[in-house]
């Protein structure tokens, strides 16, 4: 065997600290950086719906911390998408000199995103543990979803991370597709306040399902807005499609990171 | 069957690129022209095998492309062959960069944990070793300045100084030590000769012969994805240079081959030799030998040809040019071969393979009859008088001008 033990995790840690203190080096606020553009995001989003539109629905009470949780996981996957993305070539000199298993990679770029994604979270649990009539202790329910949401994340991660180096317009691809798959996504509104919902039951079934995002976004906001336990058929959902697109991108990667050293 | 720590084995290793003539980048060419992109392929090495010793040093030679580079890559892992195996036992440590992944903003403390990790340390390996890593970089006073305040030498030497301290089995060095200044160079060549007597396997690849012939005790050139040779480096060496010197554009015996002459009915040449001590043929010679250089050339009509010796290093360097136009001899114009000899009594070149140009030319100028270049080549061995393409027989005197105070007087 040619396995030479590596500390890999040493490695991951250090690809970790690096993209994320490399991303606020320099600047003076630092990681609070992090909250800043969600907390823009909200602000802006809560102004132009409630007050300019008027888009004030009582079926979605205390819509900023709506839009917030819906912020915070929609944040966390699409950065983690756009930075694992690049991550294989902008760590070319990396994969093209050192001998590691490469996977740490894209999946140290989308762990890089987590400490924005706690400290959402960290600010949701409160508010809405105060402001929401479901029941807290539903949020503890939170570590068990988190599971099939990374495996979702991971797995999209490194499949885009790996054909991006073959194909150069994968980056460009997922930037211009991000936009209109966060209006698809209800992250803004929610299906049951849906106008459409009531007559075309069918066109809200296929969002859901065929936006493979919407099930994981709906048992996160369920967990961490309504404080209710998520119906049986998004358990199903998200415990059958996190693992699978998991399996499916680490594949492609192995099958894909053979020649990485001379693509790259 | 097992193998040693510190053991390489490749067994009839071949690894090919496709060399795209015409690549598709983006997704759109890939689904529009699927069936179009052309390729060449292109054997870096060519069933390959190889076994290199633990604790062995062994020198990698070839022209460039030969596939040194992906030796290295295949034996550190970064690339798997297209067919045949590569197994290795113990700690691989890759040089093929130094400072390889180092973040520009990062101090250079920060920076070694990185870089050290990337290599497979750990934190607390690092910490015991953060001293000796700082002192030997000799960056004590910048370490918690950020790298991109770092000029490439002090770069180089952290990039060095971490991989220095990785106590690897095996270490793979690509032309790492063709950076910084000579000092440092000096204390990478001990930090070799270090890992050497800690039974330590390298592989080395370099440009250098004389880097290759101090450190090493086994060579390979490879040229065509094949190892054209192996075994001691001075021999090895030395069937290189003669295969660059062979190989080079103007490269021609001296018979008429691969001929530069512009009128050479008139003058050409027709064999030139180098010859030792009691005019024997020879290609080696020791600094400050007798040394001759015998040019056959045939005078066709009547003319008187001046001959230019043109002396190159094997690196196409040039060293000097002897021409004999000052003392011409009026042999005569009468057609017929003739022998013209340049002698020194003591060879003023230092060391390496050195290349002779001969030029036959009409002694009132314009195109020459005859141009052979290099037309014959030769090693030259300092016998540990220095280091360099030159011998300068100069004389050194030291006398003292202020004595010290108190003393004698």
């Amino acid at each position: 065997m040619i396995a030479v033990p590596v500390h890999t995790r040493e490695l991951f840690a250090n690809l970790v600290k690096r993209e994320i203190r490399g991303r606020y080096k320099g600047s003076v606020l630092g990681v609070v950086w992090t909250l800043v553009t969600p907390l823009v995001m909200m602000l802006a989003y809560t102004l132009v719906f409630s007050i300019i539109f008027k888009f004030v629905d009582n079926r979605l009470p205390h819509y900023p911390l709506y839009l917030l949780t819906g912020l915070a996981l929609w944040v966390f996957f699409s950065s983690a998408l756009v930075t694992a993305s690049t991550s294989l070539i902008g760590n070319s000199n990396l994969v093209k000199k050192v001998r590691f298993p490469r996977e740490i990679v894209p999946i140290a770029s989308v762990v890089s995103q987590g400490p924005t994604l706690v400290a959402m979270i960290i600010v949701l649990v409160p508010f809405s543990a105060f402001l929401m009539p479901g029941n807290p202790l539903v949020m503890l329910l939170l570590p068990v979803i988190m599971i099939p949401i990374l495996m979702m994340v991971v797995g999209i991660s490194l499949a885009v991370s790996v054909l991006n180096v073959y194909f150069r317009d994968i980056e460009h691809i997922i930037g211009a597709l991000l936009l209109p798959w966060f209006f698809l996504t209800p992250v803004l509104f929610s299906f049951e306040t849906f106008p459409l919902a009531t007559d075309h039951a069918w066109l809200v079934d296929v969002l859901q399902l065929a936006n493979f995002v919407t099930p994981f976004l709906l048992a996160f906001q369920d967990v961490l807005y309504w404080g209710l336990v998520p119906g049986w058929r998004i358990w199903a959902y998200i415990f059958a499609v996190g693992p699978a697109i998991f399996v499916g991108g680490y594949l492609l990667f192995r099958r894909m990171q053979r020649d990485l050293a001379v693509e790259l | 069957m097992s193998l040693a720590l510190g053991e390489i084995r490749l067994r009839g290793v071949t690894r090919s690129y496709r060399l795209l003539l015409e690549h598709n980048r983006t997704l759109k060419e890939t689904v529009l022209r699927r069936r179009r992109v052309r390729a060449r392929q292109v054997f870096a090495l060519l069933d390959v095998d190889l076994d290199i010793e633990p604790g062995s040093v062994l020198g990698v030679v070839g022209a460039n492309g030969a596939g040194k580079s992906t030796l290295l890559t295949l034996i550190a892992g970064i690339l798997p062959p297209d067919r045949g195996t590569v197994e290795t036992r113990g700690r691989v440590v890759s040089l093929l960069e130094l400072g390889a992944g180092f973040h520009p903003d990062f101090t250079g403390r920060e920076n070694i944990y990185v870089n050290a990790s990337i290599h497979g340390m750990t934190r607390a390996e690092v910490n015991r070793k953060m001293d000796d890593i700082i002192a030997f970089a000799e960056l004590e006073n910048f370490i918690d300045a950020p790298v991109r305040t770092y000029s490439t030498g002090m770069y180089m030497r952290l990039g060095f100084a971490v991989a220095s301290e990785l106590e690897p089995d095996i270490l793979l060095l690509d032309e790492v030590l063709a950076v910084g200044d000579a000092a440092f160079q000096q204390k990478c060549m001990g930090r070799i000769a270090e890992f050497q007597r800690s039974d330590a396997t390298i592989v080395f690849v370099s440009h250098s012969s004389l880097a290759v012939k101090v450190v090493c005790d086994r060579a390979i050139w490879l040229a065509n994805g094949r190892i054209q040779a192996d075994g001691n480096p001075e021999e090895v060496l030395l069937r290189y240079e003669h295969g660059l010197v062979k190989s080079a554009p103007a490269a021609a015996d001296a018979t008429g081959a691969g001929v530069q002459g512009i009128d050479w009915r008139s003058a050409r040449i027709h064999g030139v030799h180098v010859l030792g001590a009691d005019d024997v043929p020879t290609d080696r010679f020791l600094s400050g030998d007798p040394f001759q250089v015998e040019v056959y050339y045939e005078v066709v009509e009547d003319v008187t040809p001046a001959i230019t010796l043109t002396f190159n290093t094997s690196g196409g360097n040039l060293v000097t040019v002897v021409d004999n136009r000052s003392d011409l001899e009026p042999v005569g114009g009468a057609p017929g071969l003739r022998r013209a000899v340049f002698s020194l009594d003591q060879l003023p070149l230092l060391e390496g393979r050195f290349t002779i140009g001969c030029r036959l030319d009409p002694p009132e100028g314009g195109d020459p009859f005859h141009l052979v270049d290099p037309c014959v080549a030769f090693s030259v061995f300092a016998q540990g008088r220095g280091y360099g393409p030159v011998a300068f027989p100069g004389r050194w005197s030291v006398s003292t001008v202020v004595p010290a105070q108190g003393a004698g007087a």
